[in-house]
């Protein structure tokens, strides 16, 4: 099952979204509100109440019973990617991982995504060649990552999204949660695989949210 | 010429030895070797019977150093070495993995050395050795503090591990950590390899009089190859688990690691051995630990082997810290700091002081080995149930092999990982396991855990807070933060987990009001 919900080539928009809740053990519902950028911890009532979902950036129309991870492989870790010669990077990548880690707490995550939705066509065959591979854009963002002074998933997520539309594919944004902790993680599928993890570890989180950008 | 007397299998009683004048108290579980020669006389103690009389030849086998004394670094970790020369001079090696607890004393202006500690035995119980543990816990989880000494028994103090003990009479007179032996050239990868494969097979040939034993399968590398021995007739797996979303790979992997092992599976419900369940039988050990969390694991393990009479109950612990950890570095104390807020000043200064010594202690160099296998349940295994745990990590061929993969990873400026096993031993592992995800985290089994027994761990705190009182630690505040951890508010977890092993042990004892015993501080 897709990530996210799909559309006939008809209606379809540069972007699909798709959510679902999970339990939390004591009756309680985890949510992720991409309005804001925030988890929620609900009781079931709240996390049924339109008004507030809608109020948190979960459309109704947008609800899955799961949200499945697409990730089929992991194309590069660091141990893959040990010995790479890559060097450095374009100065517009490590400015845009700078930025995508330091806006994190001034943009949500969800409004950051559609940004670059709407950006990244504008460095298409700048940044990364035209049609690229999951594993070419694996190893910019590990190069990138590896001048990068405090590494993490939100802004590798980002720069992964950026990338891939930059070079003309789609790709999925995820946000899961290793419940009932508070523990998120966001992680970024390019045609079912996950371009570059350092040490794989998506499949510990659930998906809460997942947001499909196109070209 | 020398003389041999040793334990018999069936020892179900402590035993009481005279070593040339010094008395040793060794507990059931402890099987031992004497050997007398003109260079005095010497007790090989091991938790391993089948093992035993192969492990003290072998060491013994290997002659003196130059300086006339044995050579301490070939002991295994797992085991101890006391020694009286012909002067009365003792020393004492307690391997860096030591799988019993070793203890001394002065009484009556003699030493006198046992592998229990005498709780409720007329000796007091010592507030500052209390606070010691507490603040070991706090720092160090589960593994029996190396860098103090001091024990909640006043006047009795524990032999490190990874170290030699000597004494002059009854007064310690020095100790020296046994520090293992390295080629001076970095070992080719190839070579490493070598190593890996030479240790493993030596593990596997040990095991070779084992006729039962339970595999704790978790689907890893680490208990897969602790279950590559000779004969696996016998064998039957045993796994535990989860119906989260993070352990919905396990069961597969699991399922294939038994199928290449040829051995049955069964598994057992993880919900209802979350941490801190309660053990169904009673359980008094030594001393306080945080180990008591994960009793009801242990307990459920140790009594399916015994109920398939199993002889060892194999793991794979120590796997990550032999080889997916840089045994050249130091290990880290845990981050979270621990908060003054459940102690009195006087309490706060001691549990500083123990936490001082330990941040400098020489103790946390992951090449002594005192870091690779936390051995504190398994005395209380053999004892209650039968079986003996059995891991190949803490064997001292398999720790050298892993140190020489640190050093041609760090020459090679890469993390040390299993992929050394996968090349050297790979043909053992089923392809399932080697191309498996990574670990599951358990931090979501215990924010469940944290919910079901919050108030649990408030009325065990209740049951004891006289005794915490008395030492200066307020239950209340414990209380308080483990029903917060119960509802999962953002607070951390060090001096509920570090108390709940400090209640535990009280309770256990009987000790629930400070007026039960004598207090020496």
């Amino acid at each position: 099952m897709a990530a996210a919900t799909t559309t006939s080539s008809a209606t379809r928009k540069p972007t699909d979204e798709s959510w679902a809740e999970i339990g939390a053990s004591d009756g309680r519902i985890f949510l992720y509100g991409p309005r804001l950028g925030r988890l929620y911890l609900l009781h079931p009532t709240q996390a049924s109440d339109r008004k507030l979902l809608s109020i948190i950036g979960l459309p109704t129309v947008s609800r899955q019973p799961d949200v499945a991870d697409p990730i089929e492989r992991v194309t590069h870790d660091r141990a893959s990617l040990a010995r790479s010669t890559d060097g450095r990077q374009a100065l517009s990548l490590r400015l845009a991982y700078g930025v995508f880690q330091l806006t994190r707490r001034a943009i949500p995550f969800g409004s950051m995504a559609r940004l670059i939705c709407w950006v990244a066509p504008l460095f298409r065959g700048r940044i990364i060649t035209v049609g690229a591979t999951a594993s070419d854009i694996g190893k910019r963002v590990h190069a990138v990552e590896a001048g990068a002074r405090h590494p993490n998933c939100y802004p590798r997520a980002l720069l992964t999204a950026l990338l891939a539309i930059a070079a003309g594919s789609s790709c999925t944004l995820l946000i899961g949660l290793l419940a009932p902790t508070r523990k998120m993680h966001a992680w970024c599928s390019v045609e079912h695989e996950l371009p570059y993890e350092p040490s794989p570890e998506h499949y510990l989180y659930q998906p809460l949210w997942a947001l499909t950008l196109r070209p | 010429m020398s003389q041999a007397r040793q334990s018999t299998p069936s020892c179900d009683a402590s035993s009481v030895l005279d070593l040339s004048g010094i008395e040793v108290g060794v507990r059931p579980a402890v099987h031992f070797r004497e050997q007398a020669s003109g260079r005095g006389v010497s007790l090989y103690l091991s938790l391993y019977d089948d093992e035993l009389e192969e492990r003290a030849e072998a060491f013994w086998s290997r002659g003196t150093q130059g300086d006339g004394r044995p050579p301490w670094s070939e002991l295994e970790l797992t085991d101890a070495l006391l020694h009286v020369d012909p002067n009365g001079a003792v020393t004492v090696a307690r391997g860096a993995a030591c799988t019993f607890p070793l203890y001394y004393t002065k009484e009556s202006g003699r030493l006198r050395l046992s592998t229990s500690l005498p709780v409720l035995q007329g000796a007091p119980l010592s507030r500052s050795g209390l606070l010691t543990a507490a603040a070991g816990a706090c720092l160090h989880s589960s593994y029996e503090v190396n860098a103090l000494t001091e024990t909640p028994v006043a006047g009795w103090r524990r032999l490190r591990r990874g170290a030699v003990t000597s004494f002059d009479g009854p007064a310690l007179s020095g100790e020296e950590y046994m520090r293992p032996k390295c080629t001076a050239a970095v070992p080719t990868r190839e070579a490493v390899c070598r190593e890996v494969r030479s240790a493993f097979d030596a593990y596997s040939a040990s095991q070779k009089r084992t006729r039962s034993s339970v595999l704790e399968a978790s689907g890893g590398f680490d208990s897969t190859l602790a279950a590559a021995i000779p004969s696996r007739r016998g064998m039957r797996g045993v796994s535990v688990m989860f119906p989260y979303y993070e352990f919905r790979f396990e069961r597969a992997v699991q399922r294939a690691a038994a199928e290449h092992l040829g051995i049955s599976r069964d598994e057992l419900d993880g919900t209802q051995l979350f941490p801190y369940s309660p053990a169904s039988v009673p359980v008094r050990f030594d001393e306080p630990s945080v180990f008591v969390t994960g009793i009801r694991h242990a307990e459920e393990v140790a009594r399916y082997a015994a109920s398939s009479r199993a002889e060892r109950i194999y793991t794979g612990h120590g796997g990550d810290q032999c080889f997916a950890t840089d045994l050249l570095d130091r290990e880290p104390l845990v981050s979270n700091r621990l908060e003054s807020g459940p102690f009195s000043s006087e309490a706060w200064s001691v549990v500083r002081r123990a936490m001082d010594i330990m941040r400098g202690s020489d103790s946390l160099d992951r090449s002594l080995g005192t870091l690779v296998y936390d051995a504190r349940p398994d005395v209380w295994i053999r004892e209650t149930f039968g079986p003996v745990h059995r891991t190949p990590f803490s064997d001292l061929r398999v720790f050298r092999s892993a140190l020489a993969w640190s050093r041609w990873c760090k020459a090679h400026q890469t993390r040390p990982d299993k992929s050394i096993l996968a090349e050297a031993v790979g043909d053992l592992l089923p392809q399932a396991v080697v191309a498996r995800k990574g670990k599951v985290a358990y931090d979501g089994v215990w924010m469940r855990a944290y919910y079901r027994n919050a108030n649990r761990i408030a009325s065990l705190v209740e049951e004891v807070s006289s005794v915490l009182a008395h030492i200066g630690v307020s239950p209340q505040w414990l209380q308080q933060r483990a029903l917060e951890l119960g509802e999962w508010r953002d607070r951390s977890d060090r001096e509920v987990l570090a108390f709940y092993g400090i209640a535990f042990w009280l309770s256990a004892w009987g000790i629930t009001r400070a007026s039960d015993v004598a207090w020496k501080d």
